[in-house]
C-alpha cells in the first residue's frame, strides 16, 4: 500500500513538550506538564495522518509543536528536508511557506482589525515579491478556491459566518502553496452541515494541490472520512498508529478499542448487538503520569508487567505500529533495547 | 458614524445645559462674597452698594439668564467681531467681568491659555512618547528586570502626589545644586520669558524641564500600565499566533498584529485625558508659580470671583463632554467591529 521508495515529507522523532509549572512565593518551577512526552511519526507526501484522542491528550500541542509554535523540549522535526525544530528564527520564518496551519477557533485566530483581503494577503507581502495589483489577484482567487464571494475581500472577520470564517483561515493557509498543512481541529468548532462542506473543500483541495495533513481531531468519524493513516494519542504519547482500514475494522490497543466502540452505530440492531468498553476512572495528570504504560490505571487488559514498565511502539504487523505491552515480540523488543543502548 | 456624530452632538446641548445650570447653583450657594477680601474699612453700605453694582443681589434665575446670555450669545459675537472686523453691535454691551480684576472672564482665560498649553501639553505628550515604549516592552518581556523597575515606578508615579515630586525636584536640582552648575534649573517658571535666539530658547527648555517632567512622571505610569495590560491581553491570542505561523516577522507580529489592536483602549484613555490639559494641573502650576488657567482657577475661587470660577469650570465641562464624544467616535474608527449605525 506504501510506497517504500517514497520519503516522508515530515518526520518526527522522540517528539518532547514539556510546559513548566511555577509556583510558590519566588515563582519557582515546581514541575511540569508532559503535553507530549516523546512521540514518532511520518507523513508520507500527499497523506492525510489523522490524529486522534481525548481533549487534552496533546494533540493541538503535537501540532503547534511540529510547526515550532511552541518550543519544543526535545526531538527531531524534519518537514521537506529542513530541520525545524533547531532552526535559527530567521531560517525558520524563511521555511514558514512549505508548512502552514489551519487552526482551531475560526473566530479568534482571525484579526480583527484587517479585512479578509489583508489578512490572506499579508504572508504574500512578507514572503513574496510581486506588485499590489498581483497580490489582490492572488487574493481572489484564493478566494474562489475555497468557495467565498470576491466581494466580501474588503470585510472584516466579524462579519462572516463560522463557516465562511474558516474558509478565510484556509485561505490564508494556502497563500504561500505550502505543502505541509497541519488541520487543527478545523472543524471542531463548526455545525455538522458545515463541517462537512469544509472537510471535503480540504480533501479537494489536496487531490488539486497534492498537499499533506496532519489532521487533528476529536471526531472519529471524520477522520475516518478523511485520513489515510491514522495516529491514536493518549496522554501524550501515541498508542496506535495504523492504516485506517486496519484500525477501524481491528483495532489493537485496548485504547483504541475502547475509544472506536464510543463511536455511535446508526443501526440499532448492531449497536445493541456490540459490546462497548466503557472505561473507568479519569485520564492522569500529565504533570505526574503514571509509572510503566500511561494507559495502566484504566487499561480493562491491563497486566502486571504494564504497571512497571512502560511499552516500546514498536511495529507489530506491516505498517501497523502500536504501544502496548498485549503485543510486544521479544524479538523487536531486544532489537529496541539494544538499539537504544 | 456621521448621524451617530450629530446625535450625540444634539444631545450634549441639554448635557451642557443642565451642566452649566449645576455649576451655577454649587458656585453661588456656596458662601463665598465677593467684597470678602476687600478691607475691613469699607462701611458696610458701601459693601452693599458693591455687591448691587455687581448684580450678586439680584434673582438667582435673572443671574443664571444673565450668564448664559453673556457665555453663549455676547461673548462669541465679541470675539467673531475682533476675527473679523465686523460690527455686530456688541458696542456697549455688559461682557462677563471678573470681579477681582474687573477685566472681562474670557480675555483673562484667553491669557492663560498658552502657558498652559505649554507646559502641560507638552507634559501630556512627553508623557505618552515614554509610557508607550515602556508599555510594550514590559507587556513583550512581562516578568523581565525591565517590567519589574517599569512596574515600580509606575507605582511611585502613581503614589507620590506632585506637591510632594515638585517640591522634592526643587530641592534637588534648583537648591542642593549650586545655581553655577550646568544641571541647576529655575524653580519658577518665568511665563514674561520671550524665545527670540538660542540662548533664551535653551532657558526656555531649562524652566521648562522640572514642570513638566513632574507632570510626566503621573502621565506615564496611568498610560504605560494601560498600554502593558492591553498589550498583554493581545500577547495571547490566537491571531497573533496565526500571525507568527504566517512567518511574519517578530517586529511586524508586535507592532502590526498585537499593538493595533492593544491602541483601542489606549487611545481612548489618552483621549479622555486631553481636558486635564486645559484644566491645567492645578497643583503642579502652583508649584512651580506658572500661571495657567490652574492657577488662575484657585485664585478665582480664594477671592469668590463667581464668573471667572463659573466660567472656567463650565469650559472644562464642555471639553469633557467633547471628549468623551470623541473617544467614542475613536473608538468606533479604530475598532472595526464596533458600528454606531
Amino acid at each position: 500500500m506504501l510506497d517504500d521508495a517514497k520519503q516522508p515529507l515530515v518526520r518526527v522523532q522522540n517528539l518532547k513538550m514539556h510546559f513548566p509549572i511555577f509556583g510558590g512565593l519566588l515563582h519557582r518551577r515546581i514541575g511540569e506538564v508532559k503535553a507530549v512526552d516523546g512521540i514518532s511519526f511520518d507523513i508520507m507526501e500527499g497523506e492525510t495522518l489523522g490524529l486522534v484522542g481525548e481533549s487534552g491528550c496533546g494533540k493541538s500541542t503535537v501540532g503547534r509543536a511540529l510547526l515550532r509554535l511552541y518550543e519544543a523540549t526535545a526531538g527531531e522535526v524534519i518537514i521537506d528536508g529542513a530541520d525545524i525544530a533547531h532552526a535559527s528564527p530567521e531560517e525558520l520564518r524563511m521555511m514558514r511557506p512549505t508548512m502552514q496551519m489551519i487552526f482551531q477557533d475560526p473566530q479568534a485566530s482571525l484579526n480583527p482589525r484587517m479585512t479578509v483581503s489583508d489578512i490572506i494577503g499579508e504572508p504574500l507581502r512578507e514572503h513574496q515579491k510581486g506588485s499590489a495589483a498581483d497580490r489582490e489577484d492572488r487574493v481572489l482567487e484564493l478566494m474562489d478556491q475555497v468557495g467565498l464571494n470576491r466581494d466580501f475581500a474588503k470585510r472584516y472577520p466579524h462579519e462572516f459566518s463560522g463557516g465562511q470564517r474558516q474558509r478565510i483561515g484556509i485561505a490564508r493557509a494556502l497563500a504561500l502553496n505550502p505543502k505541509f498543512i497541519v488541520c487543527d481541529e478545523p472543524i471542531a468548532a463548526l455545525d455538522v452541515s458545515i463541517q462537512a462542506q469544509v472537510v471535503n473543500l480540504l480533501e479537494e483541495l489536496q487531490d488539486r494541490l497534492g498537499l499533506t495533513y496532519l489532521f487533528i481531531s476529536h471526531d472519529l468519524s471524520m477522520v475516518r472520512h478523511i485520513a489515510d493513516r491514522v495516529a491514536v494519542m493518549y496522554l501524550g504519547q501515541v498508542a496506535e498508529l495504523a492504516p485506517r482500514d486496519d484500525i477501524y475494522s481491528k483495532p489493537l490497543h485496548p485504547y483504541t478499542q475502547a475509544l472506536l466502540s464510543a463511536v455511535p452505530e446508526p443501526d440499532p440492531s448492531i449497536a445493541e448487538a456490540t459490546d462497548r468498553i466503557i472505561l473507568t476512572g479519569d485520564v492522569p495528570s500529565p504533570s505526574n503520569p503514571p509509572k510503566g504504560c500511561n494507559f495502566c490505571t484504566r487499561c480493562p487488559q491491563v497486566m502486571d508487567i504494564c504497571k512497571v514498565k512502560k511499552p516500546i511502539f514498536q511495529e507489530v504487523e506491516q505498517g501497523r505500529f502500536v504501544a502496548c505491552h498485549l503485543f510486544e515480540n521479544n524479538e523487536a523488543t531486544a532489537a529496541n533495547a539494544a538499539s537504544e543502548v | 458614524m456621521f448621524t451617530f456624530t450629530i446625535r450625540r452632538l444634539i444631545l450634549t446641548v441639554p448635557t451642557l445645559l443642565f451642566i452649566s445650570l449645576v455649576i451655577f447653583l454649587i458656585v453661588k450657594l456656596s458662601p463665598s462674597d465677593p467684597t470678602g477680601n476687600l478691607p475691613l474699612t469699607i462701611p458696610s453700605e458701601v459693601r452693599e452698594q458693591i455687591r448691587e453694582a455687581l448684580g450678586v443681589n439680584k434673582p438667582l434665575l435673572v443671574q443664571y439668564l444673565l450668564w448664559l446670555k453673556q457665555f453663549f450669545w455676547l461673548e462669541p459675537l465679541i470675539y467673531l467681531e475682533n476675527l473679523t472686523g465686523w460690527d455686530l453691535g456688541t458696542e456697549g454691551k455688559v461682557r462677563l467681568i471678573s470681579y477681582q480684576t474687573r477685566s472681562p472672564v474670557m480675555d483673562l482665560i484667553m491669557q492663560r491659555m498658552p502657558q498652559t498649553l505649554t507646559v502641560v501639553g507638552t507634559a501630556y505628550l512627553v508623557g505618552i512618547l515614554i509610557a508607550l515604549p515602556i508599555g510594550i516592552i514590559s507587556a513583550y518581556k512581562q516578568y523581565s528586570v525591565f517590567d519589574q523597575a517599569g512596574t515600580f515606578i509606575s507605582m511611585i508615579g502613581f503614589s507620590v502626589p506632585p506637591f510632594f515630586s515638585g517640591v522634592l525636584v526643587i530641592v534637588l536640582f534648583s537648591v542642593i545644586i549650586p545655581s553655577d552648575s550646568f544641571f541647576w534649573l529655575p524653580s519658577i517658571y518665568d511665563t514674561t520669558h520671550e524665545v527670540v535666539d538660542w540662548e533664551s530658547f535653551k532657558y526656555q527648555f531649562r524652566q521648562m524641564i522640572m514642570p513638566v517632567m513632574v507632570l510626566a512622571l503621573q502621565i506615564t505610569a496611568q498610560i504605560s500600565r494601560f498600554t502593558r495590560a492591553s498589550m498583554l491581553d493581545n500577547l495571547n491570542q490566537d491571531y497573533v499566533r496565526t500571525a507568527r505561523a504566517k512567518g511574519m516577522s517578530e517586529s511586524v507580529t508586535v507592532m502590526k498584529h498585537v499593538l493595533r489592536n492593544s491602541m483601542i483602549p489606549v487611545v481612548t484613555v489618552i483621549a479622555l485625558g486631553i481636558p486635564s490639559i486645559f484644566g491645567g494641573a492645578i497643583i503642579t502650576e502652583q508649584v512651580f508659580k506658572v500661571n495657567g488657567l490652574g492657577q488662575l482657577l484657585i485664585i478665582a475661587i480664594q477671592g469668590g470671583d463667581v464668573p471667572t470660577v463659573q466660567t472656567l469650570t463650565f469650559i472644562f465641562a464642555i471639553l469633557i463632554v467633547l471628549f468623551n464624544l470623541i473617544a467614542d467616535i475613536l473608538y468606533g474608527l479604530l475598532d472595526p467591529r464596533i458600528r454606531y449605525d
